[in-house]
């Protein structure tokens, strides 16, 4: 990353390898669509090369730094206006169409997966349901509220407990 | 519905939190270590979510990839020792020295204003100051369903602001008026015109007070409210 951020097309070009996966992955699980997260892969890997400059190691991993980019992008995606119409109008219709899907296994980085999966099955049933909702369908904690009816401040701390408890089991360091 | 605003941080690192929050909490990490050290940890927790649903991405996603950067000029880096979250600011892409007129701007203040614009707002300057405090605390109003307003207040530094979008510019011959209601009852704590977006400082102790109104009332104010209550909150 260090060579990366003065110019090194062939150290971003490594980097590129190394977390591809996980930025398409990611993007794929939010805006679901094959060919809008192909777009918004590109989009990060090149926000992403343009503000290498400014990485600092010191705030934490490259890998979370672009995937913070990654999800940032995504869910900027879902709730582009027309989406989150389209979005709205499936819920009004049928609002158990929520389907928070379980993290799935996949083949690259299945010990990752398999990790966040158990730390994920030791919160509690609502705290997940609530992290999901907010990390991988984009929705805001307002949104994730009153999909499940709860008020706001529940969802909240739900969330920041939910992942205060993830950082414990799982580690700080990526 | 009171919220701390230190309770903040789980939604915003899964970028859960709606625009206008999400540039009160960034001005308030900024300030407070505390909060900018749960984000720094929650933020890589966030990343192990995202990691974990990795599936290869189309090889010819590389090439293109590798094409695009090849045209792109990288950004100058900016001056070490101010560090800040990367996407939010970006897209405000905001000169450092607007940093605190950045609140007002994206409250409502509009890009071309403040480009020209002198001498920074003081409602927008204590704005900052509050949300800079340790104590902040941010109140969603009650009011009706096109109108989103938030109140936000400091003991420590002893000042409330109110921040409001959506209510209709008052009436010829009328004005809001802002109320900081007390066990004394409501006093005036400000008038303002309304329409798109308003930012103004309650003038008044938010101390004492133990909730907030907004009643539209004829021109120049009044001492008590006559008008119903439109908005409003507890403290």
């Amino acid at each position: 990353m260090l060579r990366a951020a003065r110019g090194d097309q062939e150290a971003f070009g490594s980097f590129y390898d190394m977390v591809s996966a996980q930025v398409y992955g990611l993007a794929r699980r939010v805006v679901r669509d094959p060919a809008q997260a192909e777009e918004v892969t590109q989009e990060v890997f090149v926000e992403a090369w343009r503000r290498a400059p400014e990485f600092d190691a010191s705030l934490g991993s490259p890998t979370t730094w672009i995937l913070t980019i990654a999800h940032r992008r995504s869910v900027d995606r879902v709730r582009s206006e027309e989406a989150s119409r389209r979005r709205e109008e499936r819920l009004a219709q049928d609002p158990t169409s929520i389907d928070y899907d379980p993290v799935q296994e996949t083949v690259e980085l299945r010990l990752e997966s398999q990790m966040v999966r158990r730390a994920l099955a030791q919160l509690t049933e609502v705290q997940r349901e609530a992290i999901e909702l907010a990390y991988y369908r984009g929705f805001t904690y307002r949104e994730v509220a009153t999909l499940l009816d709860t008020p706001e401040g529940t969802i909240k701390t739900r969330i920041r407990d939910g992942l205060v408890r993830l950082r414990d089991t799982l580690g700080v360091a990526t | 519905m009171t919220a701390d605003i230190h309770s903040l941080a789980g939604a915003y690192v899964l970028n859960a939190l709606d625009e206008q929050e999400a540039v009160l909490f960034e001005e308030h990490i900024a300030a407070c270590s505390v909060c900018a050290q749960e984000v720094r940890e929650l933020r890589a927790t966030a990343g192990r979510l995202g990691a974990a649903v990795g599936e290869p991405a189309p090889t010819e996603l590389r090439g293109k990839v590798m094409g695009q950067i090849d045209r792109t000029r990288q950004a100058v880096p900016s001056e070490p020792g101010r560090s800040r979250p990367p996407s939010r600011w970006r897209r405000l892409s905001l000169p450092v020295a607007a940093a605190l007129a950045g609140l007002a701007l994206v409250l409502g203040f509009g890009l071309g204003r403040l480009a020209g614009s002198g001498p920074a707002d003081p409602n927008a300057a204590a704005l900052a100051a509050v949300i800079a405090a340790p104590d902040t605390v941010l109140i969603e109003l009650a009011g009706p369903p096109e109108v989103r307003a938030s109140f936000v207040y400091s003991d420590e530094v002893g000042s409330g602001v109110l921040v409001a979008e959506g209510l209709e510019a008052a009436p010829a011959g009328r004005t809001y008026e802002l109320w900081l209601i007390t066990a004394d009852g409501p006093a005036p704590a400000g008038l303002f015109p309304g329409g798109e977006l308003t930012t103004i400082q309650a003038d008044g102790d938010v101390t004492i007070a133990n909730a907030v109104g907004i009643t539209l009332e004829p021109e120049g104010g009044s001492p008590a409210p006559t008008g119903e209550i439109l908005v409003s909150g507890e403290l």
